[in-house]
């Protein structure tokens, strides 16, 4: 597994990946933080953080959709599933690879609530709350467009299924009072991440909400590692 | 010298379907420690699928492949470790260098070698030394099949699967690669699929032929051509035009069976392709025919066998015994 990490982080730093995911975060949040919280006067994330969902989706589709499809489309795969290492490994190393840049740009972050800090009155407490919250969002969400680059050969299909899957996810809440089934309206509410991300949002951390991102993460991943290994006897 | 008989590789009864379609039917062969076996067919019979069945990026869908005694099923671990593979298709990550590459597999592979000593004993052996801090994207096509091959080689294993080697290359390359793999060979188990008859005679002890999936032919070189050569096709190059020739040839009938002229090899002189009668020898006689009436002979040799004859003899006769067996 720590070969495939080291490949994978050293795929990221050597293509423009890597560093497009760092640098258009880090061009773009300073926007919102000046546009939000300095200039909004307030200690509150949550705003900021609205908008860096909506950049983190094309970020995300671009950082997942060479995961498995690049390793098969440039036949590469051959070399992975026929050395003594099994699948889990191999998805693992991938997925903690892709978990690693966006935990750069989550550190990386770090510089406003420490701004925040120094010149006006924080709730710690509350920023940890959103950064927790962002943080299983998405690893989640990185483990489902890893799983949609294990569908396809072409990173530019994984690419586009992935950024539709995300904003669709992301937007639940906005479309969610159009459904006049209620039933359906409850089910949609009830899997729903994002609902779960804005209770992070406001400051409260339910123990069932990180159950409910960590297991389906982990879904996520043991989908990927079922669908490489299902290629095995199909292809 | 007891261990030399002993099956490395034992395949039984290999079957890959994908649907209705049966890829791989019910293969089986064994290949025997220090061997080098040719696995030979046309395109579509099954030759990837197997090799790829065997190293464990398929799955097969019934029947046994072991490698020393390991199932690849059960023990997917202990023969993967044990097995060198290079697909059809060069695994190569082309951002990386030759030097990064290897080391790469290096790791992915766990060996437990001494990395640095290891790595640069196989640079060595496969000539890679001038661009090892080359990317790979940059490098030709007879290097990217050396990285290739080096890659198979990480971490000395006992067994070699080469899928088509040598497709591509240029003359030159292809001997190179060639002389590599036979080097290889001394203490390996080696197999390798080819199209290439010559390529077989140069550097394998045995080969495996199979055709629609299955096995039609099992046998040294030696002994399958002379079971498909035919022996009664000569090469005959004579010292004059084609209309004095043909008319001296077509006079002997009862020791030609067919001659067909062939396009020019040398100037001023005909070449022909002489197919004689019956299964005797009856080459003096042609000469002398020849001699008798006055014409100069330059050469006459047997025709070499290529595999598309080799192949289509057995596969016709395949074929046939699986027609006389739905007759039955």
């Amino acid at each position: 597994m720590g070969a495939i990490y080291k490949k994978e982080i050293r795929n990221y730093f050597c293509s423009p990946i890597g560093y497009m995911y760092i640098a258009v975060f880090m061009c773009l949040t300073p926007m919102f933080f000046t546009q939000i919280n300095l200039a909004g006067q307030t200690s509150g994330m949550s705003g900021m953080f609205y908008y860096i969902n909506i950049v983190y989706i094309f970020l995300t589709a671009i950082l997942t959709m060479g995961m498995i499809a690049e390793e098969r489309n440039k036949h590469t795969d051959h070399l992975l599933l026929s050395a003594p290492l099994n699948i889990t490994e191999i998805v693992l190393g991938k997925y903690l690879a892709a978990i690693s840049v966006l935990g750069i740009t989550v550190v990386l972050s770090l510089i406003y609530p420490v701004i925040i800090g120094r010149y006006g009155s924080a709730s710690f407490g509350r920023m940890f709350s959103c950064y927790l919250g962002f943080t299983l969002l998405w690893m989640l969400f990185i483990s489902i467009g890893m799983f949609i680059s294990s569908l396809t050969e072409s990173q530019f299909i994984a690419a586009v299924v992935t950024f539709g899957i995300l904003f669709a996810l992301l937007m639940t809440e906005n479309f969610i009072s159009n459904i006049s089934n209620q039933t359906l309206a409850n089910f949609i509410t009830a899997c729903s991440p994002i609902n779960r991300f804005n209770d992070f949002q406001i400051g409260i951390v339910f123990f069932g909400h990180i159950i409910y991102f960590l297991s389906f993460t982990a879904l996520f991943v043991f989908l990927t590692i079922q669908n490489v290994d299902r290629r095995r006897f199909t292809e | 010298m007891d261990n030399i008989k002993q099956p490395v590789i034992e395949i039984k009864n290999l079957t890959k379907k994908y649907g209705n379609n049966l890829a791989v039917d019910k293969i089986s062969f064994t290949v025997n420690r220090g061997e080098i076996v040719g696995f030979l067919g046309p395109n579509g019979a099954g030759k990837s699928t197997t090799m790829n069945m065997l190293t464990g990026y398929l799955s097969a869908t019934s029947g046994s492949a072991r490698i020393d005694g390991y199932n690849i099923l059960s023990n997917p671990k202990e023969v993967k470790q044990m097995v060198g593979y290079l697909p059809e298709q060069p695994p190569l990550y082309m951002d990386m260098t030759v030097m990064e590459y290897l080391n790469f597999v290096f790791d992915l592979k766990k060996v437990k070698l001494t990395k640095v000593s290891h790595i640069s004993e196989i640079i060595e052996m496969t000539k890679l030394g001038k661009v090892q801090n080359k990317l790979i994207k940059n490098l030709s096509k007879g290097y990217k099949q050396r990285v290739g091959l080096a890659q198979a080689l990480v971490g000395n294993p006992e067994v070699l699967i080469l899928d088509e080697p040598t497709i591509g290359l240029d003359p030159m390359q292809i001997i190179e690669v060639r002389e590599m793999i036979k080097k290889f060979g001394e203490n390996r188990t080696v197999i390798i699929s080819t199209h290439i008859l010559q390529e077989v005679n140069a550097i394998c002890d045995r080969v495996v032929i199979i055709n629609k999936g299955k096995v039609v032919a099992e046998d040294t070189i030696e002994h399958i051509t002379k079971k498909n050569g035919e022996e009664s096709a000569f090469q005959l190059r004579v010292h004059t035009d084609e209309k004095t020739a043909s008319s001296v040839l077509s006079r002997a009938k009862d020791l030609i069976e067919e001659f067909k002229p062939m396009s020019r090899r040398e100037s001023g002189a005909t070449d022909f392709i002489v197919y004689t009668k019956g299964e005797q020898d009856t080459r003096a006689g042609i000469l002398k025919h020849l001699v008798d009436n006055g014409i100069d002979v330059l050469m006459l040799r047997p025709v070499e066998m290529t595999l598309e004859e080799v192949f289509i003899k057995t596969v016709n006769s395949s074929d046939k015994k699986v027609g006389k067996g739905v007759e039955a």
